[in-house]
């Protein structure tokens, strides 16, 4: 059996519903591709070992660990980040909500709370606090203790169900 | 944000880009022709460099340099970080090589640098760098290295210990008392900020600048070192802090690569960067705590205290840290033990040793944290001795507002507060009687419910006198704030405290905004850049709001004064004749002339305009500020916890506050910062550890052993708030930075005690479920 070749090859991505052809390593993070190759550096990375939640985007409408996936597994498919979130200069819900309820501090872990709670309210609309705090245990923030995290994704849920926003997709 | 919208922003401006993901942190920065450095780290605990063999890496793909220590000319100078010391101290400096010169002292001391066209080449080539250790015998725990015949971390010295400290105060009472007595051990952690640090060199020859982007919370003192370490002749520094992903305290101390950096730009003539993966954050990135105390606390027969004997023994790692140094722990924890008490006597020793792991610094309220673990440990054993109410035997012991201000027993002023009504407040804000009656159902039907509770102080903002002190020569102490009204009327405020995600600039501008009576939107707030901001400590150990916000206030006094000038300049009257409010001056006589704040920037900065022989022309004013004194905040921490008997594991049920942190300029910001802190007490009282075995190599390198808390391990925690202005600080401003994480270990470790009903003879956290099951087992 050969050996799997590591030289660069070309692959082609979707990112916020823009395309993009490039060559690359086949070692290259997915997340090291996001911000250098592409320049979107709204990813942001906390580990490089899957555990923060930082790097989180989507992946055809799943959230992943970019940090864990390789450019080379994102050809042919469709990825989100923070950068598609809102439309245009309007906030999504969850952006606004993450504002006006100071969800957020220094701001490093952000984008990956928004990309996996907007997957995570798109499932369940009306979700308990709990089952908030369960959906959000896998993205690790160090400033702001959590509260005021949950209590945006809590209000950004209320206004979602009240007026669903036709134009926020997901990626 | 949009030009001239003039509706309220939903929030804090300076978090708009942030949910966008439009912010800049150090990674996101590029520079044209940037190059990527990665360091290669010892392996070893204690070794001797026998010989670095760096060809391969050299003719490795894309490398353009690669250096030792032995590369460095002889003008890179270690970090030395000084104290000067009184009679009660005894201080070794310890000389800390930038690059490892001859010998490695922990795991992880940069050995050498590759600098590469990609962060993936210069990781590929620094595997390439061969290196032969002569390993040698380790020192890893802080009583071992006390020990005879323990290996020596610097040659130099005779032995490991490298500061002392004793304090004495007071008499102990002669008639008989009780007493009682434990150790108290605080895990060795570290700041964790989701972000980890970096820096971008960027020389720029035709200038003679040499730029130094850093996650920095210091960014003047770290200019200073640059400066001190370098030989720069006329090339000048200049620091910037971009957006930071918390800092912590972590990111106050300077990193032996932020020295590297300046002098691979100054010698590679192109900018080169460096981020941290987080393995480098744990193995070299300033550890914190790693303390233990053994105390005793004698009281009658009443539970009133009579005196408190301690002694703090902190494993401080291979080198002293810059700007602080080792003398940090041992003297904040001496400060902080008296709490809020009266104590008639106090006799404390405390010690810092040298070890073969990495360096200790600040972290999110340094001994602070320890004084009330220790003391409110002693005073939870004190009251099931006695046979009284736990939240009652402080109270007897609180000091009254009667009695303040008030000086500590160790020295220290209390200027304000009230502290048995802020346990009052807490105590009927939790419903600690209901809490008790609960407990006591519970413990019928088999479950184990547990309250703590932790009263104590926190200094912020310490002014120029405390530093002096302390020793601590390299921080000045003050902090400083330049007000520039430019040619459109609008101020811009610069201010020497940065920023790594407190919103310190929508407080700052809410602050200057209500002192000047203008709006918000007519001021914009620089931070962070050592070319915008005038000179000062930085942001650290609670200080923004006092020392910034100190001299923001200051500096708009004299903003009035020489608007107030110019206004007499432009009407030829006398300046006793004019009055500023509200953002403009008018005549005392006529009040309907009036000069606004764009009327007064057209004239300034005009043909006309007063031409002033010693200042900028226009109006600019500046305040450097050293707080007449160091307010001291107040807190009680009540926690309620249950603790499952069979596997160990501790769930936070209820967590309530009362604080008094003064006038509160940005009350969620405040909050921000208490509930984050608490999260990171819980972490440190639950989960945290930085593990070395006894060889001093590192066992906890990543966030799946070091264990963070997250969503589902933080309650709500609720707040409830007093506000005593201090008589001393301008605008009675107080900070508040810490408090959250100064309380959360002692409420948590005390009430998992009380769930058990023991008094072990160590309480050593994290209370990991198999050190409560071990306790529970020996309850048993």
């Amino acid at each position: 059996m050969t050996e799997p070749s590591a030289s660069p090859r070309p692959i082609r991505v979707s990112v916020n519903g823009v395309d993009h052809e490039r060559t690359v390593e086949p070692r290259l993070l997915l997340s090291d591709f996001l911000r250098h190759d592409l320049g979107l550096t709204g990813t942001h990375v906390g580990c490089e070992h899957g555990v923060c939640g930082a790097c989180t985007v989507a992946f055809d409408d799943q959230p992943v660990r970019s940090c864990l996936m390789f450019a080379v597994q994102a050809d042919g498919h469709r990825i989100g980040t923070i950068e598609g979130m809102a439309d245009g200069e309007t906030l999504h819900p969850l952006q606004m909500a993450f504002w006006e309820l100071s969800g957020l501090q220094c701001g490093f872990c952000t984008p990956g709370f928004l990309i996996t709670a907007r997957d995570f309210l798109a499932r369940n609309p009306d979700p308990s606090e709990p089952e908030v705090r369960e959906a959000l245990s896998g993205n690790l923030c160090r400033c702001t203790g959590y509260q005021s995290i949950v209590a945006a994704v809590l209000e950004a849920a209320r206004r979602l169900r009240q007026a669903p926003p036709a134009r926020f997709g997901k990626s | 944000m949009a030009e001239g919208v003039t509706q309220p922003s939903p929030g804090p401006e300076e978090l708009h880009p942030l949910v966008l993901g439009r912010g800049r942190f150090l990674d996101d920065l590029h520079v044209p022709g940037m190059l990527h450095a990665a360091f290669v780290r010892s392996p070893h605990p204690a070794a001797r460099i026998e010989t670095i063999d760096a060809g391969a890496a050299r003719a490795a793909r894309g490398v353009a340099a690669v250096l030792t220590g032995a590369d460095l000319p002889g003008e890179v100078r270690p970090i030395r970080t000084r104290i000067a010391t009184d009679s009660r101290a005894t201080y070794r400096c310890t000389d800390w090589p930038v690059l490892a010169a001859g010998e490695v002292r922990y795991v992880g001391e940069a050995v050498a640098v590759v600098v590469a066209e990609s962060r993936y080449l210069a990781e590929d080539a620094a595997a390439l760098v061969d290196i032969a250790y002569a390993p040698q015998p380790a020192v890893s725990a802080a009583e071992a290295a006390l020990g005879p015949g323990a290996p020596r971390v610097h040659d130099g010295l005779s032995d490991n210990r490298l500061f002392a400290a004793t304090l004495e105060a007071g008499s102990p009472a002669a008639d008989p008392v009780v007493s009682v007595k434990g150790r108290f051990r605080h895990p060795r952690v570290t700041g964790a900020a989701i972000e980890n640090c970096g820096a971008l060199a960027d020389f720029r020859a035709n200038e003679r600048e040499l730029v130094l982007w850093s996650g920095t919370q210091i960014p003047h003192l770290l200019r200073d070192l640059i400066r001190d370490c370098l030989d720069l002749g006329d090339i000048a520094v200049r620091v910037i802090a971009p957006d930071v992903g918390g800092g912590f305290g972590i990111k106050m101390q300077a990193l032996p690569e932020e020295v590297v950096l300046a002098h691979l730009a100054l010698r590679l003539r192109r900018p080169v960067k460096w981020t941290e993966d987080r393995l480098e954050n744990f193995l070299a990135s300033f550890h914190a705590r790693d303390a233990v105390v053994e105390a005793e606390l004698a009281a009658g027969p009443d539970g009133i205290l009579r005196g408190l004997r301690a002694r703090a023994l902190v494993n401080a790692g291979a080198y002293s840290s810059f700007p602080l140094s080792v003398a940090l722990e041992p003297l904040t924890i001496a400060s902080a033990l008296p709490g809020p008490y009266r104590l008639p006597a106090f006799a404390y020793e405390g010690a810092a040793v040298a070890t073969h792991r990495c360096p200790v610094g600040a972290f999110r309220g340094v001994g602070f944290t320890l004084g009330p673990m220790v003391m409110e440990g002693l005073m939870d054993r004190l009251a099931r001795k006695l046979g009284i109410d736990p939240l009652e035997l402080r109270a007897r012991n609180l000091i009254p507002p009667a009695d303040m201000p008030a000086t500590s027993a160790a020295g220290a002023l209390y200027d304000s507060g009230d502290y048995p009504a802020l346990l009052a407040l807490t105590a009927r804000a939790a419903g600690y009687g209901a809490w008790r009656e609960e407990q006591a159902c519970a413990r019928i039907s088999g479950r184990l419910l547990g309250i703590g509770i932790a009263c104590f102080v926190e200094p912020t903002g310490m002014n120029r006198a405390v530093y002096r002190r302390r020793g601590m020569v390299h921080v000045p102490g003050t902090d400083a704030a330049r007000l520039t009204l430019d040619r459109n009327g609008q101020i811009e405020a610069a201010v020497s405290t940065p920023t790594q995600g407190q919103t310190q600039r929508h407080a700052f501008k809410r602050l200057l905004a209500q002192k000047l009576g203008i709006s918000e939107a007519s001021i914009r707030i620089a931070l962070g850049d050592t070319a915008r901001t005038p000179y000062g400590s930085g942001t650290f150990a609670s200080r923004s709001m006092v020392g910034g916000g100190g001299a923001l206030l200051t500096a708009a006094e004299r903003l009035e004064q020489r608007l107030i000038a110019f206004a007499a300049a432009r009407w030829n009257l006398p300046a006793n004749a004019l009055r500023y409010e509200a953002g403009a001056v008018a005549q005392i006589e006529a009040p309907w002339e009036k000069l606004d704040l764009a009327a007064l920037a057209a004239f300034a900065h005009g043909p006309d305009a007063p031409v002033l022989a010693d200042a900028e022309p226009g109006i600019v004013v500046h305040a450097t500020y050293d707080s007449p004194i160091t307010p001291v905040s107040a807190a009680v921490h009540l926690a309620l916890v249950e603790v499952e008997k069979d596997t160990g594991k501790v769930r936070v049920l209820r967590y309530v506050v009362a604080e008094d942190c003064g006038p509160m300029v940005d009350p969620a910001g405040v909050e921000g910062q208490i509930r984050g802190a608490i999260a990171q007490g819980i972490g440190s009282a639950l989960f945290e550890e930085i593990i070395y075995d006894a060889e001093g190599q590192l066992l906890t390198a990543s966030l799946l052993d070091y264990l963070l808390p997250s969503a589902t391990d933080i309650p709500a925690i609720e707040i409830v708030h007093m506000e005593t202005a201090s008589p001393g600080t301008a605008g009675g401003l107080k900070g508040v930075g810490e408090s959250g994480i100064i309380g959360a270990p002692a409420a948590i470790a005390g009430a998992v005690l009380d769930a058990l009903e023991v008094d072990p003879e160590e309480v050593r956290l994290p209370l990991t479920p198999e050190r409560v099951r071990t306790l529970s087992v020996d309850a048993a």
